[in-house]
């Protein structure tokens, strides 16, 4: 009988879920200084991320040196991650203090209201953090809770051997896709966001008029009802692309000789030509018929049990030496925008020229549904 | 005129029959299909960062154990290695004492709704993995169970003993009956008849059933990382990283290659094992 009413009460409580957070002192509200005196009271700094631990790691270690804070960090799956912090969002207190978050994450963290926050103004020197990035994460306004720790920015890789003179415009790129069929790779958009980078490139270049979806929270019908026409032209142009796995597939795909050109992010690049994995005389450049890029950004869970020391590691990962180092070792470019980076594959006027923004969340979204629905399963 | 007669093969040489060339075909195909792989995984964790493997080269132009240092400079994966094999035998024997009854049951005697418990059984391995362990999390949580070793042991036990259970109950189900009257005929009481009888016949399926729990614990990533990390972390959510999103070919060739060898050498040792039971138990040496 006892483990009967057990058992019921267990699955009640299961069915309830729901955020119940622990009382917290006010780090938002308190001097910076107060914060740091009690971050150096807690016990260390669980950090999760998905990839860079070369990176993460070392600055871990700095970071202990400094303040005497431990920092342990754990490189999950990307999906698995968040997965966990929404799992652990009923307890009172979760296991991880600060989250590596990509822009597909940014969605779900915020309907499980599970971030601590809004950091923007909390942590020193904000405003010299990338102000979009600041307020919107590939397309999803997330109001400042999320840090912008890097950018990065979406370009097409080319073999310079194979491909001399990259094209620049839509006009350009369309006649150079004729006259090589297959040799372009991007990736299936659901399976990575350098192919959605490129889908919405296709669409904007022949719809134009990107800033009619600029603020939208939610997706106007009406706004899309045009589309159908980005899907007929890549259905005549399909057997003219190579549509690969996943980023590094595409990136893959050129070491490999099949292909001359392919979209790719900048920081996936640096680490293919750090490793091995891309001979060394690659070549990334933005045309000027645009690509996207945004970068990706540190969270903290609202149940996180050490919130002044994630708080102070967000800080010290944001420092101009840290965000050197970082571009350094992965060649994602900088957060900040009062420093440079040195390593960077990409000059940032050509950031500026080229580079443009995502489009707003919902109609990201429903393009990938669609690249996938009225393109690859046609 | 002579006529001229071919040599007639010495007897007892074997001649090459039909069956023979498709048994060496199947074996040459399967060497490649498995071999190869393999072998590609080993030369990519070999390639020397500074000189990359591109096309047009064969083979990597200089090789270099920087990907497998690489690897074990930035993942606690030694940790991880004495975690793994401490929770993986201690869930393979939890999981067989809690099957034992079960799959004793199930295997020999018949009542109702025994089909569909044999189902059901399967239903863990049938579910996504995260949905499950965002599930059980939240009961592991409430029990206080999370970021346990004892936790870690019985999540593992839960979701290897479908193995286990379907393994033993057909194991329990293959004993002849014939066998189980003679040796009561012939006087065996119930202890005689579990050590005479029970054990050396299910010996093989216990066996098989230990070797894929053991190998489901070494594997598991879901609910491991969602109860367990970060006080715990395993082989798989030390190394799924690498083989996930940010795939990179080397890191992932240095975590296949670590992840693949003690289920390769598990197996090894179940192929020869269980031969040898099987033919035992068949051939009456009982």
């Amino acid at each position: 009988m006892q483990r009967r009413t057990f058992l019921i009460a267990a699955v009640t409580a299961l069915s309830i879920g729901g955020p119940v957070l622990a009382a917290d002192a006010d780090y938002l509200s308190m001097p910076w200084d107060k914060v740091v005196e009690a971050a150096k009271g807690q016990s260390g700094v669980t950090f999760y991320t998905w990839w860079g631990e070369e990176f993460w790691r070392d600055a871990g270690k700095d970071f202990e040196a400094r303040y005497g804070i431990p920092v342990r960090v754990i490189v999950g799956d990307r999906a698995a991650n968040i997965g966990k912090v929404v799992a652990e969002s009923s307890q009172a207190q979760g296991t991880i203090d600060v989250l590596h978050v990509g822009g597909v994450e940014v969605k779900s963290l915020l309907d499980a209201k599970a971030l601590y926050g809004p950091l923007k103004g909390i942590i020193p020197d904000s405003d010299k953090l990338d102000p979009k990035l600041f307020a919107i994460q590939e397309g999803f306004a997330h109001k400042g809770y999320l840090v912008p720790v890097y950018r990065n920015q979406v370009g097409i890789l080319y073999d310079p051997q194979k491909v001399p003179n990259p094209p620049q415009s839509w006009a350009e790129f369309t006649a150079w896709l004729d006259a090589n069929p297959g040799q372009f790779a991007f990736n299936d958009p659901s399976k990575g966001g350098s192919g959605q980078a490129f889908v919405q490139t296709v669409l904007l270049n022949i719809l134009g008029n990107p800033e009619k979806y600029a603020g939208d929270t939610e997706m106007d019908k009406a706004k899309v009802a045009d589309w159908g026409q980005v899907w007929s032209w890549l259905n005549a142009n399909e057997s003219k692309f190579t549509i690969t796995a996943s980023n590094n597939d595409s990136i893959d795909r050129v070491n490999q000789g099949e292909v001359a050109m392919a979209a790719a992010w900048d920081d996936d690049t640096s680490i293919a030509l750090a490793k091995g994995t891309l001979f060394k005389r690659a070549k990334l450049y933005i045309p000027s018929m645009g690509l996207p890029g945004g970068g990706d950004t540190l969270g903290i869970p609202a149940n996180a049990p050490n919130k002044a020391a994630a708080l102070l590691f967000i800080s010290y990962l944001t420092e101009a030496e840290t965000q050197k180092k970082l571009n350094a070792v992965l060649g994602s470019y900088l957060a900040r925008t009062d420093v440079a980076g040195e390593s960077a594959l990409l000059p940032e006027e050509q950031r500026q020229k080229n580079g443009v923004a995502w489009l707003p969340g919902p109609y990201k979204k429903y393009y990938i549904e669609q690249f996938v629905s009225q393109v690859l399963q046609q | 005129m002579t006529a001229l007669a071919l040599p007639r093969p010495a007897a007892g040489l074997p001649r090459l029959s039909l069956g023979v060339f498709l048994t060496a075909l199947a074996a040459i195909l399967l060497l490649l299909w498995t071999g190869v792989p393999l072998l590609m995984a080993v030369l990519w964790s070999l390639v020397d960062p500074d000189k990359p493997w591109s096309y047009p080269d064969f083979l990597p132009p200089s090789l270099s154990l920087a990907q497998w240092k690489y690897v074990f400079t930035y993942s606690s994966i030694g940790r991880a290695v004495a975690t793994s094999f401490t929770i993986a035998p201690l869930a393979t024997l939890l999981a067989f004492v809690l099957s034992l009854p079960t799959a004793y049951a199930l295997g020999r005697y018949r009542f109702a709704g025994k089909e569909t418990l044999k189902l059901l059984i399967l239903l863990p391995i049938v579910m996504p993995g995260m949905v499950i362990a965002l599930f059980l999390s939240r009961a592991f949580d409430m029990l206080g169970l999370s970021q346990s070793l004892f936790g870690l042991v019985l999540g593992h036990t839960l979701l290897g003993m479908p193995f286990m259970l379907r393994i033993l109950a057909t194991a329990f189900e293959a004993i002849p009956q014939d066998l189980i009257d003679a040796a009561r005929n012939l006087g065996a009481g119930w202890p005689a008849l579990v050590r005479r009888v029970l054990v050396p016949m299910v010996l093989p399926g216990l066996f098989a059933g230990a070797i894929f729990t053991f190998i489901a614990s070494l594997e598991e990533f879901n609910l491991t990382f969602v109860i367990g990390t970060p006080t715990f972390e395993t082989i798989p959510t030390v190394l799924f990283g690498y083989l996930g999103y940010h795939f990179v070919r080397t890191n992932a060739a240095v975590v296949s290659i670590i992840l693949m060898v003690p289920s390769i050498v598990l197996l090894f040792i179940a192929e020869r094992y269980l031969k040898t039971e099987y033919l035992s138990s068949a051939f009456g040496k009982l």
